[in-house]
């Protein structure tokens, strides 16, 4: 009889949870609409903007986006106000040079993890916001950022405090769930190795693992901002973190190990070891929920870098061509509407190069715009005009706010609800005094459109962009750590090795749209695992000059190979671990095996 | 106390001032009671956080306007 409650009930627990969200969006956005109008800011219609854009399903995301939003706002706006100041008389020196800070904010923001990278984004954009109504009317350039600031905050505190209040979920409560399911696959992969199990099964545990091990960061980043017990714990969550990682790459070796050979040194050295880090964890997990920090050590790993340079600077130049593309454009035809085209084109091209798949991201997002177009007009020409007071306000707005919040309940659904919910927000130019203007309302709507239009173009034109070419870039990284394994100071070498190889392959993942290519991708990842695991040991054991040249070899091998085709590595690498081969001759040397002889 | 500042010239209500400084006492006393554990008392712990600044911020604001 339980299992079929327990479906019914996880719906109804779903649904609820949904609904919540609706409920907790279009509360921050009246509230902020509310306060804004209340406070006679320039357009209340973009406090409530801020608050869809930080819609979210947890506690601790909401307030940590809010954090980047308000510092990349702040940043942006104090830029902005040196611009004006120095480059007030030169137009197109003033232009150049918001092309250039935008372009500077893209690279940084493909350089950081999680809502970070958002906050780069904003500094960015808010360059643009601000800085051009700032050098059109440069005498009030301060109350303009002053105002922009002021609008984000109203939207930031609004969403902050109906979540506060209002949100079951929290980033906490995933986050010791994904602790305790972590350790708990760490263990029945061990257990899984130490039974012999087939090789799908423990690949499997290895990869949920992997994935675990994400969300963790993930949660824990969220956490900190939501509550200070998760912050004095945070810590040692991360040591936690650190430890699974070493144990993950060593039970990966181990199984390789023994799928080859059982029963030799090298497989009960391998096995010794596991075993230990493991222990180590548990030893970690045991306290975890302790707020005693004084017997913790200093955490070695720093949080993972998204993207490579090139990949930050072609980011950053095509934002920066983008910018200038624009605004020319924009120029030339004096289209009133220009500055939100050329916003909402950098937006996109930042946001959509993140995205595993940006011409289908690029198309939903665009749906979505012309749905909150089309909401707007009927909005704003049938319902908003019988509207006399804030109540019949909030009464006209909610059944289109409800429908574009809903969808971004949805996961297939999330980017067309945003897009929808925000240029519905932005277009029906909510202010004290309304004006209906269905012109002005076509073309700040025909704007977004163009600009989502160009960052789509420019994605696909400048530079290269598509996912095969990350995963490229990823897999270069990959074999780079090998370069860390080889001359890496080997202080923590091994904790610092397998924490990028494992971040390395979880970005590889996720890059990697289809699952076929995502098998191929984990085995190149537990090769080089392996042979940089065997490095590092090797490393530790007095060298001679011969081991010496062979490190040298492999690291060249796999350097000279990163250029050429991938396929061809697979067998490089496993040629390495054959059993005549040199690097595993000489560990087995090392380890006082009798067969290397 | 003042309702307003003259912070580098220009007047602010000192309703802004106070606001930094109620978010850097709620901060210390919010980390001192999850120190302690208090936390683990507490039923909604949010709502909590969220009146316990409330009350910081309306005990200063209540500080400046007290005497008119």
């Amino acid at each position: 009889m339980t299992t079929a409650v327990l479906p019914w009930k996880q719906w109804v627990r779903r649904t609820a949870l949904d609904w919540l969200f609706v409920v907790r969006t279009l509360a921050g956005a009246l509230l902020a609409l509310a306060i804004a109008l209340r406070l006679d800011l320039s357009s209340p219609g973009s406090a409530a903007v801020t608050v869809a854009i930080i819609a979210l399903p947890q506690t601790g995301m909401v307030l940590e986006k809010s954090f980047y939003r308000f510092l990349g706002t702040l940043l942006g706006a104090i830029v902005t106000l040196c611009l004006v100041a120095v480059l007030a008389q030169h137009q197109y020196a003033f232009i150049a040079a918001v092309a250039a800070w935008i372009g500077l904010c893209t690279a940084a923001s493909a350089r950081f993890p999680g809502f970070r990278a958002y906050g780069w984004l904003l500094c960015g954009y808010t360059t643009a916001l601000v800085g051009v109504p700032a050098f059109l009317d440069a005498n009030h350039a301060f109350d303009i950022a002053v105002d922009r600031v002021t609008i984000v905050s109203v939207g930031i505190l609004s969403a902050g405090i109906v979540n506060a209040i209002f949100n079951p979920s929290r980033s906490t409560a995933s986050l010791d769930t994904s602790i305790r399911n972590s350790v708990e696959t760490l263990v029945r992969a061990r257990d899984l190795i130490g039974a012999r199990a087939d090789t799908t099964t423990v690949e499997q545990q290895l990869q949920r693992l992997s994935l675990g091990l994400v969300e963790l960061e993930s949660a824990r980043s969220s956490g900190v901002f939501e509550d200070p017990v998760t912050r004095i714990r945070s810590r040692r969550i991360r040591l936690l973190v650190e430890h699974l990682m070493v144990a993950r790459g060593r039970l990966d070796v181990l199984h390789r190990q023994l799928q080859r050979t059982a029963n030799d040194p090298v497989a009960t050295l391998l096995s010794r070891e596991a075993d230990e880090e493991v222990q180590a964890v548990l030893d970690v997990y045991a306290k975890i929920d302790s707020l005693d920090t004084s017997d913790l050590r200093p955490v070695f790993t720093r949080a993972t870098i998204a993207v490579d340079a090139v990949q930050a600077l072609v980011a950053g130049t095509r934002a920066a061509l983008t910018v200038l593309l624009c605004t020319a454009f924009w120029i030339l035809s004096e289209w009133p509407d220009g500055l939100l085209a050329t916003v909402f084109a950098t937006v996109g091209c930042a946001v959509l190069a993140a995205t595993p798949n940006p011409v289908r991201a690029a198309w939903q997002m665009g749906i979505g715009a012309a749905l909150g177009v089309l909401e707007t007009l009927v909005c704003d020409l049938y319902i908003l005009p019988a509207a006399n007071d804030f109540v019949t306000l909030a009464l006209a707005l909610v059944p289109f706010m409800a429908v574009a919040a809903w969808q971004m309940t949805r996961p297939a659904l999330v980017l067309q609800g945003g897009s929808c919910l925000l240029i519905f927000l932005m277009c029906s130019n909510l202010t004290g005094v309304m004006h209906y203007d269905v012109v002005a309302i076509l073309n700040s709507g025909v704007a977004a459109l163009a600009g989502q239009l160009v960052a789509m173009v420019s994605l696909a034109v400048i530079g290269p962009s598509d996912p095969a070419w990350r995963a490229r870039r990823i897999m270069r990284r990959l074999l780079g750590t090998l370069r860390l394994a080889r001359s890496g100071e080997l202080e923590h070498l091994r904790t610092r090795f397998h924490h990028e190889v494992q971040d390395l392959t979880t970005q590889l993942i996720a890059v990697r749209a289809t699952n076929t290519q995502s098998a191929q991708d984990e085995k190149l990842a537990s090769n080089v695992m392996e042979i940089g695991d065997a490095i590092i040991r090797l490393r530790h054991e007095p060298g001679s000059p011969e081991l010496e040249r062979c490190l040298d070899d492999v690291v060249a091998a796999a350097k000279a190979e990163d250029t050429r085709a991938f396929a061809s590595l697979e067998t490089r690498l496993a040629a390495l671990r054959e059993p005549g081969a040199p690097v595993l001759r000489l560990a087995l040397q090392a380890l006082g095996d009798p067969r290397a002889a | 106390m003042p309702r307003e500042l003259s912070l580098f010239g220009i007047y602010v209500p000192t309703l802004l001032a106070a606001f930094p400084v109620a978010t850097v006492v709620y901060l210390l006393l919010d980390g001192v009671l999850a120190r302690v554990g208090a936390y683990r008392w507490v039923w909604h712990i949010d709502l909590f956080r969220v009146a316990l600044f409330a009350l910081i911020f309306g005990m200063l604001g209540l500080l400046c306007y007290s005497g008119y």
